[in-house]
């Protein structure tokens, strides 16, 4: 009994000097997430306004949609902003009788912000077709995000990519997204 | 494109995502494995080899589960929340506004440089020879003298005195071949040296090594590091997996022989002389220089190894909970590392 006893006991030592190693690990990754934010402050962050987040990412203009569907709350619920490696804002809108979100708006000067920066994704792509948005060329898709109507538009002004979506009909798509161009 | 958007996308990419990540999540499984070494106070080399294994092998497949479990874990809401985000170091641009990642990206290209250079190319001619000398008969030309001390240091240890081979060589030369047809290779010089006790328990040890061979866990973690060609944290853990092998070797034979003191002192006799170092090389400076770092880290590990059977106990270390608690914990911790 002697021995196993003995090994019972060296575990649970053991095992309370692991935790507290661990502990070590996690202040040490958290200190190391933290620290590039002192050389750096350009890397996305999440701000309270909007107007916070457009200086942050040092967009001169950002557009907002003037044109809210029924249900859908001002302010934004989420906004995340950054300035480096390329410029992009994105917006997240909930619906206020869920909370869950529903329309998210991505303005950046590179495409790329589209897969790292859209929290509702289209999964299966029903229709995909050209649109004309108030004379600008976009690109309209309609299809499915976590199994409801989700649609999403596309297009470019300037030197930004624009990105949109709604969890809804493209008819009401486009309604927010030309109340967005003025 | 400019250069950090470049980055950024292919580190928005799997494969750019799974390099990143299998050498930073490498390295934070190597420290929580040295942290369960240190708190349940490892000693046995077969242990410490399951933590060095595990550091390995884990950080192949944690990327590839971790996406299966949440396909959103690249994107940048799982990167706030998240315990470490390795784009904010990456992305930081300095020097020249180059952003750090060049600086990580040349580091995996060197160790893969090495890796080729002093791993796969030297195994690959070894294989190469082995091919085209395989067939030939052993020109066994070793004396009376020689041939009866080698049988008598056998004697009662578990071997065949046909798989040992003696070869004429004034250095002092021991190794074992493993595979299907296992060898021992002793030099004369070794034999002449060496004593019949101090003979008898370094042919135990590559006993060792033929029996550790039927389960093979180095040439597993091998391939898997082969995989990992480009991660310097599983070269370096490699090579202590490697290391440790010779310790439990080490120990084996001391199990077979009964005689730590003399296997201390059969290692310490195979150190080389520090006048060798930098020397015999027909190269150039930078071959010396090799040479003499290549010398002093064979010493280093012969002495370390020859100090530690000097205190050996045959304590057996905790491994169980140990082992399962650390992993654990890599793959938690990882989890949360982007």
């Amino acid at each position: 009994m002697e021995p196993q006893a003995n090994r019972i006991v060296k575990s649970l030592q053991g095992l309370f000097t692991m935790l507290a190693v661990i502990i070590c690990v996690v202040v040490l990754l958290v200190a190391l997430n933290w620290l590039p934010s002192l050389i750096q402050k350009d890397y996305a962050r999440q701000f309270q306004n909007v107007e916070e987040a457009k200086k942050a990412a040092g967009m001169a203009t950002i557009l907002m949609p003037a044109y809210f569907p029924e249900g859908i709350e001002w302010p934004p619920s989420f906004i995340v902003a950054q300035k480096k490696p390329y410029q992009a804002l994105m917006t997240e809108f909930v619906k206020t009788s869920s909370g869950a979100t529903f329309l998210v708006i991505v303005q950046a000067s590179s495409p790329e912000a589209s897969k790292q920066f859209l929290r509702i994704r289209l999964h299966d792509i029903r229709e995909e077709t050209g649109y004309v948005l108030r004379g600008r060329p976009a690109t309209l898709r309609v299809g499915i995000c976590d199994g409801t109507l989700c649609s999403e538009i596309q297009w470019t002004e300037r030197s930004d990519y624009y990105d949109v979506v709604y969890k809804a009909s493209p008819f009401e798509l486009i309604k927010v997204a030309e109340s967005m161009i003025r | 494109m400019h250069i950090n958007i470049l980055m950024a996308t292919f580190l928005s990419t799997f494969w750019g995502m799974y390099i990143a990540q299998s050498v930073v999540h490498s390295f934070v499984a190597a420290i929580i494995a040295e942290g369960a070494i240190f708190a349940w106070k490892v000693r046995t080399p077969q242990v410490k080899q399951w933590f060095r294994f595990i550091v390995i092998s884990l950080p192949l497949i944690l990327y590839p589960a971790y996406q299966l479990i949440s396909s959103d874990r690249g994107n940048i809401y799982f990167r706030i929340s998240s315990l470490l985000d390795t784009n904010r170091w990456f992305l930081i641009e300095r020097w020249g506004l180059l952003p750090i990642f060049l600086l990580f990206f040349a580091i995996l290209l060197f160790s893969a440089i090495v890796f080729i250079l002093q791993e796969l190319v030297p195994i690959l001619s070894h294989l190469a020879g082995q091919t085209r000398t395989g067939d030939q008969s052993i020109n066994n030309n070793a004396d009376h003298a020689i041939n009866k001390k080698v049988l008598k240091a056998i004697d009662g240890l578990p071997v065949d005195a046909r798989i040992i081979e003696i070869f004429d060589d004034d250095d002092l030369a021991l190794y074992s071949s493993t595979g299907l047809k296992p060898m021992i290779h002793i030099s004369t010089g070794l034999i002449k040296s060496f004593g019949v006790e101090h003979l008898q328990v370094a042919i135990a040890h590559e006993i060792a090594h033929i029996h550790r061979s039927r389960r093979p866990m180095l040439i597993f973690a091998y391939l898997l590091r082969v995989l990992l060609f480009f991660n310097p944290v599983a070269a370096i853990e490699f090579r202590r997996l490697a290391y440790e092998e010779e310790k439990v070797c080490d120990d084996m034979a001391i199990a077979l022989t009964g005689k730590p003191a003399i296997l201390s002192e059969a290692i310490e006799m195979l150190r080389p002389e520090p006048e060798d170092f930098g020397t015999g090389e027909t190269g150039n400076a930078a071959d010396r220089l090799v040479s003499t770092i290549e010398h002093y880290g064979h010493d280093a590990l012969l002495k370390s190894r020859a100090a530690r059977i000097g205190r050996y106990d045959g304590h057996e270390s905790l491994w169980g909970v140990p082992v399962i608690v650390a992993s654990v914990f890599i793959i938690v911790i990882n989890y949360f590392i982007v």
